[in-house]
């Protein structure tokens, strides 16, 4: 299978050459290659890892206040946007196995313009997404230490960003290993406790659920609702960021990217589930990001409380870790298709790390950290990933109407063309539903981008565009 | 013609020494040029970085098994996981063995150590070793590594390379009772020119890393580990 190059010899434009890709490595002319080294495990921890932190220890307490038990159907129709996108994005991947994801999809199938102004949203959405998991992770912090001030929780928001930046910039082989064990350590905590509840909201020696109305507030703030917690389903799209490094591409990336969307989502549902029948929607909105602790604490006491509160500091970190990480292969995928200058991709030799990359996705996020501001945080994430997952949807079907001769994936979405066009129109619907200064915040973040294209990359032409 | 792969950590300035050419001269070489990189680093965006230097010294020790009229073909991969790349290659290039480098400055001297763990099925070992042999002036030490001293196996290796035409007094075969026969052939190996062994997987390994490479780290000797070939299980 031979498909557009991504290679750019000057920092002009991007110059072909002949790509074979499979099942272990790319290989790039004659005599180099590139490893692939992530398999299917690897591929879910990073999706698992990446959407877990917020679902389940940000957004339960915030969502129930908004939309009440209802908040469950929030969390469905997030887990179904995602998988309309999720199944399109799948298609592509396994066409365009490369670094940069959406990027690379976009850039590929509707043109450059696209394509940069959705590549600075992936930077700067997975920004906004991480800074958003670390005010998490600072409430998480506080929570355990008993502090109660804004203050301590947008410090140590900042001091993990730097430290997180200072980690990935020195290098540590084995975050990937680690990352898995989280995961890991995380989901036999989670399953644990949400089993409980479940037993202890509806089976045999119940004590009863408190009785609420289902959708006390109607169902308007039902979809306002979805498009806040949507941020907890951004992190399937990061898989295919590293789709350059997954092993058997045609069968780890469809699989990986639904199997995290479907995995994270049934938690999500339990969990609300679980958090309103335990203490009710009233009680969780006085808690806050962190009302899931509270749920622990009701129903298994201090230890619960405490193996939640341990999970949320890693959830949260985790998240983090895992955006920043995929924040600093967009700008490298920039950056190697000349839309960015060439210097941002440098390697260092000393560490082995991309230490101009990660500091463009860390300096922001410690930045971003500091304002503390969870739901805009969080909506900003998500309005810059709807964009691109709205748009992944449509270059799927411009790239199906005239296939370029490389176009060859080995995942075909079912339902074509049903999928992508619910797939893309509910993405952009989403992005309705938001605050107004999430909506504002996020077109000026692209109308930034779209600037930069025509001052910098204008007469850059990507290969492959129809 | 037998077929090895020699690994390089091209950017940390590894080479193979003259007498590594020397050994290898008789066999087709599959230089390997890799550089790790963290998980946080694409290896795409290593190459970006690193590609032109890498293949400067890629190509220069190219040269100099080119000089010694050895065939070579080479390869740069930028990987996550050296040994994943290292196994993946050998296998697409049909590698026969996987060169443990290190410094060696001649290439009279082998050592064919016989470990336990790789009790049945010599015959791939003979194969290599006289292929590697064969033509030249070198003498060959067979030795068994074992809990109790026993020469038969190793006689019978020895009498299979004669067969293929090594010359009798070139080889000699003996047998050590150890506990620990990777560090015994490790020490037994340091006054060598060059070991040849089999790479048979064992549980061990997992936490000490393969044999092959632990006789290299001991003896500082370079060590061809010959890879299990799907040969059919026959007595030498």
């Amino acid at each position: 299978m031979v498909e557009p190059s991504d290679t750019n010899l000057e920092d002009e434009s991007p110059v072909t050459g002949d790509v074979e890709e499979t099942d272990e490595a790319t290989k790039h002319g004659d005599d180099v290659e590139l490893e692939r080294t992530i398999g299917l495990t690897g591929a879910v921890s990073i999706g698992v890892g990446t959407m877990i932190g917020a679902g389940i220890f940000v957004f339960p307490g915030i969502a129930a206040g908004r939309a009440g038990p209802a908040a469950s159907a929030s969390f469905i129709i997030g887990a179904v946007v995602a998988l309309l996108v999720a199944l399109p994005a799948s298609e592509l991947a396994t066409a365009m196995p490369r670094s940069g994801g959406g990027y690379y999809f976009i850039s590929r199938g509707m043109g450059t313009f696209a394509g940069t102004v959705v590549g600075i949203g992936l930077w700067l959405g997975l920004v906004f997404a991480s800074a958003f998991y670390l005010v998490g992770f600072g409430e998480y912090l506080a929570v355990l230490v008993g502090v109660e001030s804004s203050g301590f929780v947008i410090g140590s928001a900042v001091v993990a960003g730097v430290v997180l930046t200072g980690v990935s910039l020195t290098g540590t082989e084995n975050a990937a290993k680690i990352q898995n064990v989280v995961v890991a350590v995380l989901l036999s905590i989670l399953v644990s406790f949400l089993a409980y509840g479940v037993i202890n909201a509806v089976g045999p020696f119940s004590a009863g659920t408190v009785p609420e109305r289902y959708a006390p507030f109607g169902y308007a703030p039902v979809l306002s609702t979805a498009a806040l917690v949507f941020t907890s389903y951004l992190g399937f799209a990061q898989i295919a960021t590293v789709a350059g490094e997954i092993k058997k591409p045609s069968r780890n990336l469809p699989l990986g990217m639904v199997g995290s969307v479907v995995a994270v989502g049934v938690m999500y549902v339990v969990t609300v589930f679980v958090a309103t029948s335990a203490v009710g929607s009233e009680t969780l909105r006085g808690y806050g990001e962190t009302a899931i602790v509270e749920v622990a604490r009701e129903l298994l006491g201090t230890t619960g409380a405490l193996a939640v509160v341990g999970a949320g500091l890693l959830a949260t970190v985790s998240s983090a870790n895992a955006s920043v990480l995929a924040s600093s292969r967009a700008v490298y995928a920039l950056s190697r298709d000349a839309l960015l200058p060439r210097r941002a991709a440098d390697v260092n030799l000393r560490y082995g790390t991309p230490h101009i990359a990660l500091a463009l996705a860390g300096g922001p996020v410690v930045l971003l950290a500091s304002t503390g501001r969870v739901e805009v945080l969080a909506e900003v994430a998500s309005f810059l990933h709807l964009v691109m997952y709205g748009l992944i949807c449509f270059a799927l079907i411009a790239l199906r109407r005239s296939p370029p001769d490389w176009y060859e994936p080995r995942f075909r979405t079912p339902l074509y063309p049903v999928v992508p066009i619910v797939g893309g129109v509910a993405s952009f619907a989403l992005i309705y539903y938001m605050q107004t200064a999430s909506k504002i915040v996020g077109s000026l973040v692209m109308v930034a981008a779209g600037g930069w294209c025509f001052y910098y990359a204008d007469d850059v032409s990507l290969r492959g565009a129809v | 013609m037998t077929r090895i792969l020699v690994p390089l950590a091209v950017l940390e300035g590894e080479t193979v020494s003259p007498g590594v050419v020397g050994s290898l001269s008789n066999a087709e070489v599959v230089l390997l040029g890799y550089h790790v990189v963290p998980e946080q680093t694409p290896p795409g965006q290593a190459r970006m970085s690193f590609e032109e230097r890498a293949e400067k010294a890629l190509g220069e020790t190219a040269s100099s098994f080119k000089d010694a009229g050895v065939a070579v073909d080479k390869v740069l991969v930028f990987t996550h996981d050296r040994s994943e790349t290292v196994a993946r290659v050998a296998d697409e290039h049909g590698c026969d063995a996987v060169l443990s480098n290190q410094p060696s400055h001649d290439a009279d001297d082998i050592l064919v150590p016989l470990l336990p763990t790789d009790a049945d099925g010599d015959e791939a070992l003979v194969e290599t070793v006289s292929s590697l042999v064969e033509g030249r002036d070198v003498s060959v030490d067979v030795v068994v590594f074992a809990n109790e001293a026993d020469d038969t196996r190793a006689e019978r290796v020895a009498g299979a390379l004669v067969e293929r035409g090594i010359r009798s007094d070139a080889v000699t075969y003996g047998s050590r009772a150890t506990d620990t026969p990777v560090i015994s052939a490790g020490k037994e190996a340091s006054d060598h020119d060059l070991v040849v062994m089999r790479n048979e997987f064992s549980l061990a390994d997992l936490v000490l890393g393969d044999k092959p490479g632990r006789v290299a780290d001991t003896s500082l000797t370079p060590v061809v580990g010959v890879l299990r070939r799907d040969l059919p299980a026959e007595d030498i």
